[in-house]
């Protein structure tokens, strides 16, 4: 594109009100990373200041939101996650992970008489005694590198590839963290559901 | 022809079908055995919700009003930082 790198008053205006329109969408992110509002307003106006600083190299092709998104995901690993070498980052396990969906299956005697296709009313109901303060509290309990992905991935819908550009893993990465990130989250919900009593004892019991 | 894979083959594919992921071939493969297998079919299906509802009940967040403020400012600021602005270049 010939105008990527004019810096004429117009596009800086349209690119300035453009940018300004992730904020809210920056803001949650910043907030399911950091688990801190301060934080999450002050790496969001570290972003934006990195932004503005390079608005001029920046080229439109891709839309700002990657853009905004890969700067607001490397400043928070600066400043909030150091880098580190997780040399013992056990790798992606089938048996490890199952999720909830047997439990479900065994906990709503509908879903198993009809499939889950045919009687939304067993998962839906499960899901629906969730306030999102409850499910932003069960994504806060997570481990930052899934956490991270949960976010980027589930929230903002970023492809494997721009995820694993953001984080500099490899796609690899992405998947098994990604895998490991939503099981291990359906797992603290049904938890939370069972400390709450969102789920009775006996269907706790007939799923354990 | 395509190649007929098991349910637990089947089960490593959920995530990558659901995120539009696969490749062409994978995802022939997957969704012949998501057409032959109601199990597999259920639990495709009870993940894609539970990843909408993750979506919908993990997103919107509001900053405070002073954010966009801020914001906006540092933009502002931005436009004059070619010749000495309050923000400082890189460089
Ligand atoms: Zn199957």
């Amino acid at each position: 594109m010939s105008s990527d790198r004019d810096s004429s008053p117009d596009r800086r205006a349209r690119l300035r009100e453009e940018c300004l329109g992730h904020l809210d969408a920056l803001y949650g992110a910043a907030l399911r990373m950091t688990k801190n509002r301060q934080d999450a307003e002050d790496l969001v106006q570290e972003t934006y200041l990195k932004a503005v600083r390079n608005l001029d190299r920046y080229r439109e092709d891709a839309g700002c939101k990657p853009w905004l998104f890969r700067i607001l995901t490397n400043t928070y690993i600066d400043l909030y996650r150091k880098r580190k070498r997780r040399p013992h980052e056990v790798e992606f396990d089938d048996e490890g992970a199952t999720g909830i969906y047997d439990r479900i299956v065994l906990s709503f005697p509908s879903e198993k008489e009809e499939g889950p296709l045919h009687s939304p009313g067993g998962l839906d109901d499960f899901l629906h005694r969730f306030m999102a303060d409850e499910v932003k509290a069960a994504i806060d309990e997570l481990p930052d590198v899934f956490r991270e992905l949960i976010v980027l991935r589930d929230i903002e819908g970023f492809s494997y590839r721009e995820c694993a550009e953001m984080l500099e893993i490899p796609i690899g990465t992405v998947m098994s963290r990604l895998h490991r990130g939503r099981k291990s989250l359906q797992e603290r919900l049904w938890d939370y559901a069972a400390e709450k009593g969102y789920v009775s004892p006996e269907e706790e019991e007939a799923a354990s | 022809m395509i190649r007929e894979i098991s349910c637990q083959e089947a089960a490593r594919y959920v995530y990558g079908y659901l995120d539009g992921e696969l490749e062409p071939r994978t995802r022939a493969e997957f969704l012949q055995h998501l057409e032959a297998c109601r199990k597999c079919l259920g639990a495709v299906e009870f993940e894609r919700r539970v990843i909408d509802f993750i979506r919908d009940r993990g997103s919107s967040e509001s900053p405070s009003p002073g954010l966009r403020d801020r914001v906006r400012r540092l933009f502002e600021a931005g436009a004059g930082a070619g010749n000495g602005g309050s923000v400082t270049r890189e460089r």
